[in-house]
């Protein structure tokens, strides 16, 4: 191969890895995050049903329901506005594992709220357990936002 | 260039940005894709189809508002296709540099 040929053919495969990252960084900018004020009600509203659950209080819960029902569908939407959604890196096993064990989660950690409520009268213990799972829901959306970002980031260099 | 992981299907310019557009994505829409590429709905619509015969990617077909959109997301086959093209053209720039 002459050093003609090869400078040409090592140019084309530059100019496609060019175009590969180009379009790559094109495909995650059109993803959108979660607005982080929708993923902080989506976690005050969760945190607050662990909470009066925990406390005995009913009386809120199906409204509490029907308003988490509507943010995991505002969610959803702003992805199928956006066009684009963001691929799960994560395995289909893995997802399953993780819903199998945060659902008994929910229930245990409510469960532990009435216990410290009725056994040893800690009438806050409810809701502190509450406000614990709003500052989790909330590190787990920041944390998914920086990885977003740091990944565009990423890819620009 | 040939090798045998040098995928001819995809290396055509407008497949390879389509492929490579979808690499990092779950799934994008028929108009998210076309706009990225600044290309028309026809030479997209073409572009997609030699990649659909190929089983490179899939579509999906959902509606929103009574209009129906098309979602298109890499085939495992393509994936794989993709990402051997790609390692394909690493080797190729080393071994040229």
């Amino acid at each position: 191969m002459t050093n003609k040929k090869k400078h040409l053919k090592f140019k084309k495969a530059q100019e496609a890895l060019d175009s590969i990252k180009e379009m790559e960084n094109a495909g995650l900018k059109r993803v959108l995050p979660i607005p982080i004020w929708l993923g902080a009600i989506l976690a005050l509203l969760i945190g607050t049903q662990i909470a009066l659950l925990g406390a005995g209080i009913r009386t809120y819960n199906t409204i509490l329901i029907v308003l988490i029902c509507i943010m995991v569908i505002a969610i959803i939407n702003n992805n199928r506005l956006a066009g684009v959604t963001e691929r799960i890196i994560l395995s289909k096993r893995t997802i399953i594992i993780s819903i199998v064990c945060l659902i008994p989660t929910y229930f245990l950690l409510i469960i532990i709220g009435q216990y410290l409520k009725s056994t040893f009268d800690y009438n806050w213990a409810p809701f502190a357990i509450g406000a614990f799972i709003v500052i989790i829901l909330l590190s787990i959306i920041e944390s998914a936002r920086r990885s977003y970002f740091s990944r565009i980031h990423d890819e620009k260099i | 260039m040939k090798n045998s992981n040098f995928d001819t299907i995809i290396h055509a310019p407008n497949r390879l940005q389509i492929c490579a557009l979808l690499a990092p994505l779950e799934q994008a829409e028929f108009r998210v894709i076309r706009d990225v590429l600044g290309v028309s709905d026809s030479v997209l619509s073409k572009h997609i189809k030699q990649l659909e015969d190929a089983g490179y990617i899939k579509q999906r077909k959902s509606k929103v508002n009574g209009r129906e959109r098309r979602w298109f997301h890499l085939s495992n086959k393509g994936r794989k296709a993709f990402e051997l093209h790609v390692e394909e053209l690493k080797r190729i720039v080393n071994y040229l540099q």
